[in-house]
């Protein structure tokens, strides 16, 4: 399938900083991109910029080779989902109120019962189904962003005859470490299905583990692409984050593990 | 379409609540009409409706009651219908839009540039235009709070784009500046033109005639049509302005949609009833404790609330201290506030 999303020598400029510099990126079908890099390196202006939310300067974000301009925010919505860095959300709603939100560029109405139906699987997918009754506002950090991604998974979550891309603003901030593979796991199977799947990440271990691709950025450009054997190498983190790391074969899976040796 | 269990609870449960406000209303219609000097019983309400209309229902009233009903109490309880129910919603639609549950419909200006132009007018318009002509006062309310609408909307949006947090501070500077404005022209009024712009800016429904309702029903209706229409866009926007948008909401038309449309409805009702506050703030919150915060059916609700509230304090204003009236801001204030410090404190409570 010749279907992507992708950055075309994007640059993004605020007043005199330049935050993306001719940056381009191909985010494809059925696979698992991690995009790392220092505080600051622009991975989160370059997912907005594939969001259709942030216009390039100069360049083009496009989907399938067409110019993201050229479609409407809900023909977007029904392909590709965003997770969010961090929701704050003011209102009383409920858990599953929140989730079946991202229901809504399918619904015209109310919700039928196969919007309820995907709902609670992705709530349940996330392991947050027995809070659906809860109020989002008293749940704790992790239980909102893993309410919020089944939010993000539900909008996304029927196959459809055209490619979907799942777009993650560091998914696991504020996860512990079982919940941080659980998100991943589920990112693979998406990416199994034939979703195309970018991360920002900053554990170079789940990305050593999860990700098809690696991109690695710097002062908002990239550093460096490729998988994740020839990415996660000593010079190459040490020139993208300013640490002594040594990398060992992974004990039981065929991917390298990142070891920081701080000194 | 087949429904699940949950949203057939979910729906029942808020049609029941619906269902019951509506009741409160035709109650609290039927009351408004009813009390006051001349009393008209709840069946003779319903006698002279019908004999408006052309039917003979055979209920015993006199002419006066009549005359009281139709010339006075009607008109004043229609407006009261549209003013309440379109701030109510007004209110509702600002705290979606801003995301913030304290989020006022004055919060664009609106309310203030209205105040301000209507001062002007009381203190210097006479000489401006035909003192006798009772439209010129809601006109140039109307048109001053549609102008400052626009002053806050200009400073706070760059290449087509509102920036929401700018456009609450510049709300409040605009404020603040028109404030200053209506206070230095309350400084040079007579003591004549002190007890109008006194009376005003605390809010009446006293001057309530059919005329006035012809100006500002029009601009109300609209609006109680519209906003209900962006109940889906707000549930998204509550979760933030960008994950609207990725939700497919085309989120600058959405804002400006809300803005003019809350602007015309705020700036129509002010125009007429001068500034009631608190009803647009405490109406939502009040919904949000029994019909959940999602909007479809939390603005239905605000018009039924928001409606049958100003009524009541209505009521209250012009019985309390009858033969006189009592502005009715004093009474919304004097309700409204003690019950929103009551929600801050409890709110703290649960630390959200």
């Amino acid at each position: 399938m010749n279907t992507s999303l992708e950055a075309r020598d994007t640059s993004v400029i605020i007043g005199r900083k330049t935050l993306l510099n001719r940056v381009s990126i191909q985010v494809k079908a059925g696979q698992v991109m991690a995009l790392l890099g220092a505080n600051g390196a622009g991975k989160s202006t370059l997912l907005r910029v594939l969001a259709g939310e942030l216009t390039p300067n100069t360049g083009q974000a496009c989907l399938d080779k067409q110019n993201l301009k050229s479609y409407s925010n809900l023909e977007l919505a029904k392909r590709r989902a965003v997770l969010p860095q961090e929701s704050y959300l003011e209102f009383p709603f409920s858990v599953l109120e929140v989730a079946l939100m991202g229901r809504s560029p399918h619904v015209r109405g109310i919700e039928s019962a196969t919007d309820y139906d995907i709902t609670r699987q992705a709530l349940e997918q996330c392991g947050v189904l027995d809070l659906e009754n809860r109020a989002y506002p008293t749940l704790s950090g992790g239980e909102r962003q893993r309410v919020q991604l089944a939010r993000v998974l539900a909008q996304i979550w029927e196959d459809t005859p055209q490619t979907r891309f799942l777009l993650l603003d560091e998914p696991t901030s504020s996860l512990d470490l079982q919940h941080q593979h659980d998100i991943l796991r589920i990112a693979r199977e998406f990416a199994a299905q034939g979703v195309g799947v970018l991360a920002i990440l900053h554990d170079l271990n789940l990305a050593a583990v999860y990700a098809d691709q690696i991109v690695i950025m710097q002062d908002g450009a990239v550093l460096a692409a490729g998988t994740p054997k020839l990415m996660l190498e000593p010079d190459l983190i040490y020139q993208a984050f300013k640490l002594e790391v040594a990398v060992l074969p992974h004990p039981t899976r065929d991917c390298p593990l990142v070891v920081p040796l701080p000194n | 379409m087949i429904l699940t269990r949950q949203t057939q609870t979910r729906i029942s449960r808020a049609a029941l609540i619906l269902t019951g406000l509506l009741g409160f209303l035709i109650c609290t219609i039927i009351f408004s009409i009813g009390i006051g000097a001349v009393k008209i019983e709840p069946l003779q309400v319903l006698g002279i409706l019908a004999r408006a209309i052309g039917l003979d229902l055979g209920i015993a009233f006199e002419s006066q009651q009549q005359a009281v009903m139709l010339i006075i109490r009607l008109p004043r309880v229609l407006l009261g219908i549209l003013v309440g129910a379109a701030l109510a919603l007004s209110g509702a639609v600002m705290q979606g839009l801003f995301r913030n549950p304290l989020a006022d419909p004055g919060l664009i200006g609106v309310s203030s540039g209205a105040a301000l132009a209507a001062v002007a007018m009381i203190v210097l318009g006479v000489t401006v235009f035909n003192a006798n002509n009772l439209l010129a006062l809601p006109v140039a309310a109307f048109a001053g709070g549609l102008a400052t609408t626009l002053l806050v909307y200009r400073v706070s949006s760059q290449n087509g784009r509102v920036m929401v947090g700018t456009m609450l501070l510049a709300g409040i500077a605009i404020a603040a500046l028109s404030g200053a404005a209506t206070g230095l022209l309350t400084f040079v009024a007579t003591d004549a033109q002190l007890r109008s712009i006194t009376f005003w800016s605390l809010g009446s429904l006293g001057g309530a005639t059919w005329e006035t309702l012809g100006v500002a029903a029009p601009f109300l209706v609209l609006t109680l049509f519209i906003m209900p229409r962006f109940s889906r866009a707000l549930n998204a926007f509550t979760l933030g302005e960008a994950e609207a948008g990725h939700l497919g909401v085309d989120i600058e038309r959405i804002k400006l949609a809300a803005i003019v449309v809350t602007a015309l409805a705020v700036g129509a009702a002010v125009s007429v009833v001068g500034i009631i506050g608190f009803v647009g703030l405490i109406v939502p919150h009040l919904l949000r404790i029994s019909l959940g915060a999602d909007h479809r059916f939390l603005l239905p609700g605000c018009i039924l609330l928001g409606s049958s509230l100003l009524l009541c304090a209505d009521l209250i204003a012009r019985t309390i201290v009858a033969p006189a009236e009592l502005p009715i801001g004093i009474v919304t204030a004097l309700l409204g506030a003690p019950f929103f410090l009551w929600m801050l404190i409890k709110s703290r409570r649960v630390g959200a």
